[in-house]
């Protein structure tokens, strides 16, 4: 017999249906509460659990049945509670386990840090919407590389901005920026504060939209319809998004997302996704790069070019200075500098982050040129 | 998502009797009501049928037990507010005999309801039922216990 102490409740409906307990060495029990006619007590099917294989039921990795098909030492243990003061284990032979003892295929554990309501009232506090995101490793780990958590904070801050400017434009460009107010050692729970403030519906409609957006991509399973989604976001959105999937692909990194989606009604919207529905999505635009290309044009005038240093420009238009490169030279030939001969230009549009600032930088590439007139 | 109050406040309003012999203290003051038919889940024996057996509490079921300090929610009735979770549940031992989910949309005049999570499921509540809570008038659909897609 062993006694064990009670820890935590880790599914309850009507009474605890999944527990943790541990005994005097600080082992860990996996109970499961099963059907008994005892007036007096509840019995529990427990196994000896480790802190890694507890963290992958808890990281939705592992199902509950495959905890209890096999056991890490082999052993299991039937468990006598009487209350929570009083609960007794006894080795149990495993060709004892009934069938009826043990969950159905299928059980993920979908253990929550983040909590909806306390998101919900940050974002009634604040007046803008809140959201998180949560990493996790293939183990479940609880901890994460500095460097990956700003680079994937970094990339995951420009993929929904760029969604969010190529869905509603740049002057709400600013509603997309993110602005880290809290975070949670768990799992790496990081809560934001976005920038668009709640209608009178108590909504942040366009921000939510664009989390949407982004979130339904991940849960699309057929290729024609994920070549339909990503096409409606081509352009910077899917150059920002590869480069954070690539991030999550290289370091093994599931996420979670969430956000308040509206305030009156106190709902929150959002999902986790998984390794697979990262890797299916990177894969794509892997192979559909040309997606992320943009092409702009600017009517103005040269104020210098050379054929040296990569082909650099400075091109004027409306009184803004564009500055770029060209692979061709000789693109440069027979063009005349200076405010009266004016040119319609095509660029290749890229975004980059600058690595001081870490602000987002738009270089350009000259692809084609053309005279106007002089005036 | 149900709407916090207090329970002196909700008791003035609508004046209502609980279905069940609650201690003392029970419902908690801070509690919340579905003002707007928010829906609610509860595992149920039949598929197709809520009957008043599914509306026995564990304390009214097991009088003997030691619910210790836990009795106040023994006193209530386990219910969600998603069909996933709902569904997700019925996959337990304890739980499988149950083999349907009733989704009721709820009233104010049905009851009170406090989040009691677990940490595997921020979606469960525990409902303190009123007398006017009747499952011959109530808006109740059912659900079928269906296998959810993995998890990813």
């Amino acid at each position: 017999m062993i006694r064990l102490n009670f820890i935590e409740v880790i599914v309850f409906y009507e009474v605890p249906q999944i527990f943790i307990a541990t005994d005097i060495f600080d082992t860990k029990y996996l109970c499961l509460l099963y059907p008994h006619d005892d007036e007096l007590c509840y019995k529990y099917l427990a196994v000896r659990i480790s802190e890694k294989r507890l963290n992958l039921f808890k990281g939705q990795i592992i199902d509950l049945l495959s905890i209890y098909q096999d056991p890490e030492d082999g052993c299991y243990f039937d468990v006598v509670v009487k209350d929570a003061n009083d609960i007794i284990a006894t080795p149990l032979p495993a060709n004892l386990i009934q069938p009826f003892m043990l969950p159905d295929d299928g059980f993920y554990c979908n253990y929550d840090a983040i909590d909806n309501e306390e998101l919900i009232s940050r974002s009634l506090q604040s007046g803008k919407i809140m959201s998180c995101i949560a990493f996790s490793d293939i183990e479940n780990s609880h901890n994460i590389d500095v460097n990956v958590l700003t680079n994937a904070l970094d990339r995951y801050q420009a993929m929904v901005r760029n969604c969010h400017i190529k869905r509603f434009g740049k002057q709400y460009a600013s509603e997309a920026n993110m602005r880290a107010c809290a975070l949670q050692a768990a799992s790496f729970d990081v809560h934001f504060i976005l920038n668009e403030t709640f209608d009178m519906f108590g909504e942040a409609s366009r921000i939510s939209s664009t989390l949407q957006k982004i979130d339904e991509i991940f849960s699309i399973n057929s290729s024609d319809e994920l070549k339909e989604k990503i096409e409606e976001l081509q352009g910077h959105t899917l150059s920002s998004m590869r480069s954070f999937l690539q991030v999550m692909e290289k370091n093994k990194l599931s996420f979670k997302h969430k956000w308040v989606k509206s305030t009156l009604e106190k709902s929150t919207s959002g999902s986790t996704i998984s390794l697979n529905a990262i890797s299916r999505v990177y894969d794509y635009l892997n192979t559909h790069t040309e997606l992320e290309e943009v092409t702009t044009e600017f009517v103005g005038y040269f104020a210098s070019g050379t054929v040296l240093n990569k082909g650099k420009w400075i091109f004027i238009c409306d009184k803004k200075r564009i500055t770029g490169t060209t692979d061709e030279s000789n693109m440069f030939n027979g063009i005349t500098l200076g405010e009266r001969h004016q040119y319609k230009i095509k660029c290749m549009e890229y975004q980059d982050t600058n690595p001081v600032t870490a602000k987002p930088k738009t270089t350009y590439k000259l692809i084609e040129c053309t005279r106007l007139n002089s005036l | 998502m149900y709407t916090p109050t207090k329970l002196t406040e909700y008791l003035d309003k609508y004046g209502v009797s609980w279905a069940k012999t609650l201690p003392e203290n029970t419902p908690p003051e801070d509690i919340v009501v579905a003002y707007n038919k928010e829906p609610l889940f509860r595992l149920i024996q039949k598929e197709e049928i809520m009957t008043e057996n599914d509306l026995k509490t564990h304390s009214e079921l097991y009088p003997n037990r030691n619910f210790g300090n836990n009795l106040w929610k023994a006193s209530g009735l386990s219910s969600l507010c998603t069909l996933e979770d709902a569904r997700s549940m019925a996959k337990l031992p304890y739980l499988k005999h149950l083999h349907g989910i009733a989704e009721i949309t709820m009233s104010p005049e049905y009851g009170v309801m406090l989040k009691t999570p677990s940490n595997n499921c921020a979606n469960h509540y525990t409902w303190w039922h009123t007398t006017l809570f009747d499952l011959n008038n109530a808006e109740i659909q059912y659900r079928e216990i269906t296998l959810q897609p993995k998890a990813i």
